[in-house]
């Protein structure tokens, strides 16, 4: 009775895999071929991959091309808004530039210069106008001859 | 008569960059970044796709830290905001007869300072290979 219900098991799971594969081997074909050679490579990345981000960044790239979901844009392009968390940055990272350049005694045109960037753009960040990016932190860091960690403790 | 004082100087404030690129967003890409950015952190990286558009080149921008990835890009920022997270934003420049655009591919969140994995630049790709061919709603 065992022996028939294994058998009885066995049966129900081919014919499972056997659909599961067919409606794969369906999609497959539909594909376009550039999809198709992507999802090609993507199955050579699956395989090879040696650390769990790189599987799952396949596996992602492999439901996207499986799911077929057609693209839009988004309209109007969503600007973000800046909310108390970003502030406060703004408000921190303002005043060290600001109180850095000085200290230096260095204005905004001299520290652009010695940066690489424009004192328009010196004076927005100390206005608190913008948020600087890690590159633009190392770069008024290293033109004022401090490490970037000084600016912004949270880029270690 | 005397004459009137005219005052020299450099104008000390920044007024907002002059745009010269259109920046346009996939939905998929905003869906992404809103799926692993808090608010603060959506916005700090929509202020340097922003500051991208008023750069003649943004794909070697003095602003950020911009790869090139195939025949796309991808911003590279961690810290203030973004605090630990390394996130990377991927774009594509189309230009043409009286437009320039920056189309925003996707964004994904790294675990390390490390190469973007390759399954993602196969994504973005895929998109911005159907976005140049047309295939998408305006």
């Amino acid at each position: 009775m065992t022996t028939l219900t294994r058998s009885q098991d066995n049966a129900q799971e081919f014919s499972t895999f056997k659909l599961a594969i067919a409606v794969l081997a369906e999609r497959l074909a539909s594909l376009p071929k550039a999809d198709k050679e992507d999802l090609f490579d993507l199955t050579k990345i699956l395989f090879s991959a040696e650390c769990d981000e790189e599987r799952q960044s396949a596996m992602r790239a492999m439901d996207e091309i499986m799911e077929q979901r057609p693209l839009a844009l988004v309209n109007p392009v969503p600007i973000g808004e800046v909310t108390e968390p970003l502030q406060n940055w703004l408000d921190f990272i303002s005043k060290r530039i600001r109180d850095a350049r000085v200290a230096a005694g260095l204005n905004q045109t001299a520290l652009a210069d010695k940066a690489g960037l424009t004192q328009s753009h010196i004076s927005r960040l100390e206005n608190g106008d913008h948020s600087p990016s890690q590159a633009t932190i190392r770069k008024i860091a290293a033109a004022l001859g401090m490490e970037a960690s000084e600016l912004d403790p949270s880029a270690e | 008569m005397a004459g009137k004082e005219v005052k020299i100087g450099v104008r000390q404030g920044g007024t907002a960059p002059a745009y010269i690129w259109t920046v346009k967003i996939l939905d998929m890409a905003y869906r992404e970044a809103l799926g692993f950015l808090s608010k603060a952190e959506y916005t700090h990286m929509a202020m340097q796709v922003k500051l991208l558009a008023t750069e003649i080149t943004p794909s070697h921008s003095q602003l950020c830290s911009v790869d090139a990835i195939e025949d796309f890009h991808e911003i590279r920022d961690w810290g203030g905001p973004l605090g630990g997270k390394n996130v990377r934003v991927f774009f594509g420049l189309m230009t043409g007869d009286g437009f320039k655009d920056i189309v925003v591919l996707g964004a994904i969140v790294k675990q390390n300072n490390g190469p973007t994995p390759q399954g993602d630049k196969i994504r973005m790709r895929r998109r911005w290979r159907k976005y140049k061919a047309g295939e998408f709603s305006p």
